[in-house]
């Protein structure tokens, strides 16, 4: 059931480009079970436009019924991702998941998430305290910091 | 041990050392307790049920009722009938809104009745006659979950107009059950619908085992939504207990219930039977026991105070001037007395008679009086837990001597169960004067609490003596079966007397205790 959804949601992917991921591919030609995705910092108002962040899609033997896994391979801040890990934590990716929501979709779940943070149950502490505190040119500089340190260039994406 | 099923899960005693069950599989002690489970199962009304006994049962029983499974069904069933016949909808329907409500009928009815439609749609339930129903698709349909496009595959289409193909509700379902053990919440899978999955569209999807572990799961949470129904704690038991006993009440009285399967459990707390010591006190006491016994009995063994401070002292060394750590008293070791007065006589005290000394030692302080105290009840709680152990081994014993008395000296099997029913006995006045010994420690001294100290040395003589009977051997037993018979029945007798002497006490209010609870 997982491998045949899977197929069509690349073709669907290739077809249709997500604007939210420079890319969105398997990891390699031989396990269709974890995929790599490319995505996009959302427009300017958000601090995250422009960077480029590579993401781990691990997909269950029992997709789509149980959510995909994704984590962050490159470094960024952000109150909901783990700062070493890369995990992140966002509802759609646990309890409110629902069959219907693509892996594609899911990426676009995680940029809005990007601009649309939940400091009030952080993965990464830092990040949300400045949030709360309201400083937000520490917090804008912080993730721009990240992005110049860390996030890839368009050439690395492709 | 042999044909004899003593005890077939060792391992997860821990906490109650013994089925009741296990010690007798002829007939429960229902007589005992004064509730059948059997005589009106299906009744559920809860007025009338507890009312007609209450003037027959002793003081230190508690009402209730043992329920099976099927009665916990029974019970679920009966709300949703009635439900059913009050508010026309789909027994379905009225299912699922039941569990949105948590079982309460009468909020459903009444919520109900007030605004129908939000009521339906904060539950996630549709009024329609159908509430699911199997359909072809049509060509060219791919189902949006696996998208498996075979014509003419078989679709489910939910009250909420989603469909998607058969096999995927099946896994969906099943994937729900088993992975996260819910019953709740099996909602249709399309992004955002809140419509929940029926019952009996549950029932056709996914095989018999995983409907049931379903069902399992329902009924888990009906119990858990009632204050008065608890599940038997004793392990892989799964009947339940239902006891109308009040949180306040149990400062009162001690609910001591039995379950379907004749396990005995307290309905306040889950833990095995207590009597006649009090929820709270039970709790305070194994507390106390974790924390500080073996603590206790060390500074017991290797300290002194010092007779000014009262801070602990171990001597670990050197002579006997003793010079407090603490608030820089000299004494002696040997006679606590002050070492001023000792003069020249160091390493040789011989002033063990003087007035001085001898006020020195009276001095020592409520501290070591009330540590003495806590291990002479704590000694004997331990003691008597121990003992209940190695009944355990005796048990065994007494199996083997009754498969004896019936092969060679020919006794009728019914006739050699008053063996094991004589253990019942002893095992049970154990367990309640293991017991009294924790709820004694926190009375506070007074007459009553003397009249309850010499019945509980009364008991423990008797117990003891009937301890002793069971180490004879075989043809002894069954010549001196009378004298065992009398002696069991003198200990059930002088248990009830402990445990009726102490619920009177509790209902009275008589009891003064030494700690606030």
């Amino acid at each position: 059931m997982a491998a045949r959804r899977l197929i069509r949601e690349l073709a669907a992917f290739s077809a249709d480009p997500n604007p939210a991921l420079a890319l969105l591919e398997p990891t390699s030609s031989s396990n269709l079970f974890q995929w790599r995705a490319v995505l996009r910092g959302p427009a300017a108002p958000s601090p995250y436009e422009g960077g480029l962040w590579e993401i781990i899609i691990s997909i269950p033997e029992s997709y789509p019924l149980s959510p995909p896994t994704m984590k962050f391979k490159t470094k960024i801040v952000h109150p909901n991702i783990h700062l070493e890990t890369g995990e992140v934590c966002l509802d759609v990716l646990k309890s409110q998941w629902s069959p219907a929501w693509t892996i594609s979709s899911a990426c676009t779940a995680v940029q809005a998430m990007l601009s649309d943070p939940e400091p009030d149950s952080p993965l990464n502490v830092d990040a949300a305290n400045l949030l709360r505190c309201g400083e937000f040119s520490g917090y804008n500089a912080l993730i721009h910091y990240y992005i110049i340190t860390y996030g890839l260039s368009e050439k690395e994406a492709c | 041990m042999s044909d004899f099923d003593y005890n077939d899960n060792e391992a997860p005693y821990s906490d109650f050392e013994f089925s009741d069950q296990s010690f007798d599989d002829t007939e429960d002690n229902n007589d005992e307790i004064g509730y059948s489970s059997t005589d009106d199962g299906s009744a559920f009304d809860d007025d009338d049920i507890y009312g007609p006994r209450a003037d027959t049962r002793k003081i230190y029983e508690t009402d209730h009722k043992a329920l099976t499974k099927t009665d916990l069904f029974d019970i679920c069933q009966s709300l949703i009938d009635d439900a059913h016949s009050i508010l026309s909808l789909p027994k379905d329907t009225i299912a699922t809104l039941l569990q949105t409500f948590n079982w309460r009928r009468d909020n459903l009815i009444e919520r109900y009745m007030e605004d129908p439609d939000k009521v339906l749609s904060t539950s996630g339930v549709i009024d329609k006659p159908t509430t699911f129903q199997f359909e072809t698709a049509e060509s060219g349909y791919m189902c949006y979950i696996c998208c498996e496009d075979t014509p003419n595959m078989e679709l489910l289409r939910l009250g909420c107009n989603h469909r998607a193909c058969r096999s995927c509700f099946k896994y969906y379902t099943e994937q729900k059950i088993n992975e996260e053990g819910t019953s709740k919440d099996l909602r249709c899978p399309n992004e955002n619908c809140t419509f929940v999955i029926p019952d009996s569209a549950i029932k056709v999807l996914v095989t018999i085992d995983v409907y049931n572990k379903y069902k399992d799961l329902s009924l888990k949470s009906f119990v858990r939504s009632r204050n008065s129904i608890k599940w038997c704690p004793y392990p892989d038991c799964d009947s339940a207990v239902e006891c109308l006993v009040r949180d306040y009440e149990l400062k009162t009285t001690v609910p001591s219930v039995t379950c379907a399967n004749g396990h005995s459990f307290c309905f306040g707390c889950s833990l095995e039977d207590h009597q006649p010591c009090l929820c709270a006190l039970v709790k305070l006491w194994l507390q106390k026991s974790q924390d500080d016994s073996e603590t206790a009995n060390w500074i017991k063994a290797n300290t002194k105070e010092c007779s000014k401070c009262h801070a602990p002292i171990e001597k670990n060394g050197g002579c006997n001037h003793m010079k407090c750590k603490t608030c820089r008293h000299e004494f002696c070791w040997i006679c606590m007395g002050d070492w001023i007065k000792h003069g020249q006589a160091y390493y040789n005290c011989s002033r063990y008679d003087d007035k001085d000394s001898k006020e020195s030692r009276e001095a020592i302080s409520d501290s070591r009086h009330s540590l003495e105290r806590y291990l002479h009840y704590f000694n004997r709680y331990a003691n008597h837990e121990q003992s209940a152990r190695l009944d355990k081994k005796t048990y065994i014993m007494v199996v083997k001597k009754s498969k004896v008395l019936q092969e060679s000296i020919g006794m009728s099997w019914i006739q050699a169960q008053f063996l094991s029913q004589s253990f019942k006995i002893l095992h049970q006045a154990r367990k309640t004067l293991k017991w009294s010994y924790a709820f004694a420690y926190y009375l506070e001294k007074s007459h009553v609490t003397t009249i309850f100290e010499d019945n509980q040395s009364d008991l423990e003589f008797a117990v003891e003596q009937l301890s002793e009977l069971f180490e004879m051997d075989a043809s002894e037993i069954a010549d001196r079966k009378v004298q065992l018979l009398d002696k069991c029945s003198y200990v059930g007798k002088r248990r009830i007397k402990l445990i009726e002497e102490a619920a009177k006490g509790l209902s009275a209010e008589e009891w003064k205790y030494v700690v606030d609870f």
